[in-house]
């Protein structure tokens, strides 16, 4: 049984069919990434796993759960985790902060226990900040613990954003385009990052368009271009496959 | 908290019950009870201005609601007074949970405009529903506060009634601000669409905010009405908006204590520009004017300004 499945998905945005009738999966444990040029459809197909769009036709299955067209809280709830491709922190927040907002699926406790703050309310309360200060730990943002998150480098920026993914407790880590922007490296960086957390038993999902990127770290590539699914397989198959080449250079090339 | 934090709001606590027995004014006890009240309702509209981030305008709705749930409880039933200002208090929050469900699926000048005409025509319909409300006229004659045989009938008793109900809610709110629900608030507030990739129902929380919030201003509403024992529509007019506003942002939005800063300072401060007579709102206006713009995140704010020009003077010495 695959971790995630995605069924015949479809979108269109009026005329224009942004994903069509896609279709593949994701294994336990795998780093899959999902790649094509500009404008693919990728941030889309992205948007309708995490329900912050809905498909036009199309399913998807998560751990053996119907997801399609879940609210994105629901789906978070479930373990499935995303970042987002402009950087998305809580920017007012210090980073200290951050990652303990981003615990809040592990806080369940009733209006009860917060207001007489029982045994209960302080155990959990303890767990979150050890298990806050273990991710900082982790992704080495110890000494920017207090500062605002507006005022870390961009480059921390991207990884606080993967932190504060790996603290919502992710099945599946959802990244999109988390090098964009970053000089190589930095994005050397956070590739190796990526590939650490997988070796921890988080699957992962890249989305990205530069492809020489990805290769080192993909299990698998699934390579869309306008809408469709055009190859899939490991990163030996999909470089030399001539379609995903045209895809990238171009076809019309003048010999 | 530690230790020494815990002293001092002990120490503030009795210096608020030694109080009555301090300034022994009947007047100005009159303003902070006055205060105590607009302190319930600003720290209410905190929870959705403050910690959720969306504007809401129509919160003197839910005090003037409060009230009316009171007075006509009293006019039409004569229900005793616990009766009546519980029940203030959840009729309030019934019909803020109808109206947050509709309007909090939306933000910004959406939510905006429909909590304006929430305000309006609640406004009108009790002007206008006389045969129910009495309209323009108002209700009079709603007596003082009765417990269990004990008379409401000093200044000093309503003071400790208010001043019991304020410590009790801001405890309240800090409990709940301190928690997994106060984090999802500002979580939604800094990001929307991160809180909701985090797992937390952007939808919930908000109308968990707002209808908390006016709750609080339901019950403000009852206690309203029977210290002042006369109630009129002018509870539901979009100036007593504008009051709130101006406390809790001057004040400190997002914080627990701005509120009661902003709403005791803009209670008394008016009163006490009476001496210029004809002067007296261009003065205020100028405050308002120099206050934000010195203190634009409120004059809570004032510590945190100044812990940071000490710590420009140890950097550059």
């Amino acid at each position: 049984m695959s971790l995630l499945e995605v069924k015949n998905l479809t979108k269109t945005f009026g005329g224009l069919t942004a994903v069509d009738d896609l279709t593949f999966n994701i294994e336990k444990d795998e780093i899959l990434s999902l790649i094509g040029p500009n404008g693919a459809g990728k941030t889309t197909t992205f948007n309708m796993i995490t329900g912050f769009l809905n498909p036009d036709r199309g399913k998807i299955i998560f751990n053996d759960i119907d997801i399609t067209s879940k609210e994105p809280h629901n789906i978070a709830e479930l373990g499935l985790i995303r970042t987002f491709q402009k950087t998305n922190i809580f920017p007012d927040a210090t980073v200290y902060e951050n990652i303990k907002l981003a615990h809040f699926k592990s806080s369940k406790y009733s209006i009860l226990d917060i207001l007489i703050r029982n045994k209960k309310f302080n155990k959990t309360e303890k767990r979150i900040k050890e298990k806050t200060n273990e991710i900082m730990e982790y992704f080495n943002l110890s000494e920017e613990k207090d500062k605002k998150a507006y005022n870390l480098a961009y480059g921390r920026k991207r990884i606080l954003e993967i932190a504060i993914g790996m603290a919502a407790s992710p099945k599946l880590l959802l990244l999109d385009e988390p090098v964009a922007g970053l000089n190589p490296k930095e994005s050397k960086e956070v590739m190796e990052l990526i590939y650490d957390i997988r070796n921890k038993g988080i699957t992962i999902l890249l989305v990205e368009h530069d492809m020489s990127v990805v290769t080192n770290v993909s299990d698998r590539i699934v390579v869309i271009n306008f809408g469709e699914k055009i190859c899939d397989g490991d990163c030996e198959y999909v470089t030399s496959d001539e379609e995903v080449i045209k895809a990238y250079l171009g076809d019309d090339i003048d010999a | 908290m530690n230790i020494n934090s815990n002293i001092k709001y002990i120490i503030g606590i009795l210096l608020l019950i030694l109080l009555p027995f301090l300034i022994n004014n009947e007047y100005l006890l009159h303003l902070l009870i006055m205060g105590g009240i607009y302190t319930l309702l600003v720290s209410g509209l905190n929870l959705i201005v403050g910690y959720i981030g969306q504007l809401s305008l129509c919160h003197p709705a839910f005090f003037g609601i409060g009230a009316y749930t009171t007075g006509l409880l009293f006019k039409r039933l004569s229900t005793p007074f616990l009766l009546n200002f519980l029940l203030a208090g959840i009729i309030t929050a019934i019909i803020s949970i109808g109206f947050g469900y509709i309007t909090l699926r939306v933000r910004g000048s959406a939510f905006i405009i429909m909590t304006v005409s929430f305000l309006h025509i609640m406004h009108l319909l009790v002007l206008n529903e006389v045969d129910f409300t009495m309209g323009q006229k108002g209700i009079s004659g709603i007596p003082n506060i009765n417990i269990l045989g004990y008379n409401f009938n000093t200044k000093t008793s309503y003071y400790y009634l208010i001043l019991i109900l304020c410590l009790f809610t801001l405890f309240i709110i800090y409990r709940l601000v301190n928690s997994e629900i106060g984090r999802a608030w500002k979580a939604i507030r800094d990001n929307e669409n991160l809180a909701k990739s985090i797992g937390i129902n952007v939808f919930k929380f908000s109308n968990f905010a707002f209808v908390s919030g006016a709750f609080i201003a339901g019950l403000a509403g009852s206690i309203y009405a029977y210290y002042i024992n006369y109630i009129s529509p002018d509870l539901f007019l979009f100036s007593i908006t504008t009051t709130l506003l101006v406390m809790l942002i001057m004040g400190g939005k997002g914080t627990i204590l701005g509120p009661v800063i902003g709403a005791i300072i803009f209670t008394l401060l008016p009163e006490y520009l009476r001496f210029i007579s004809e002067w007296r709102m261009p003065v205020f206006g100028v405050i308002l004017i120099l206050g934000i713009l010195f203190f634009p995140r409120g004059l809570f704010s004032i510590k945190e300004i100044l812990s940071m020009k000490m710590k420009k003077k140890e950097v550059s010495s």
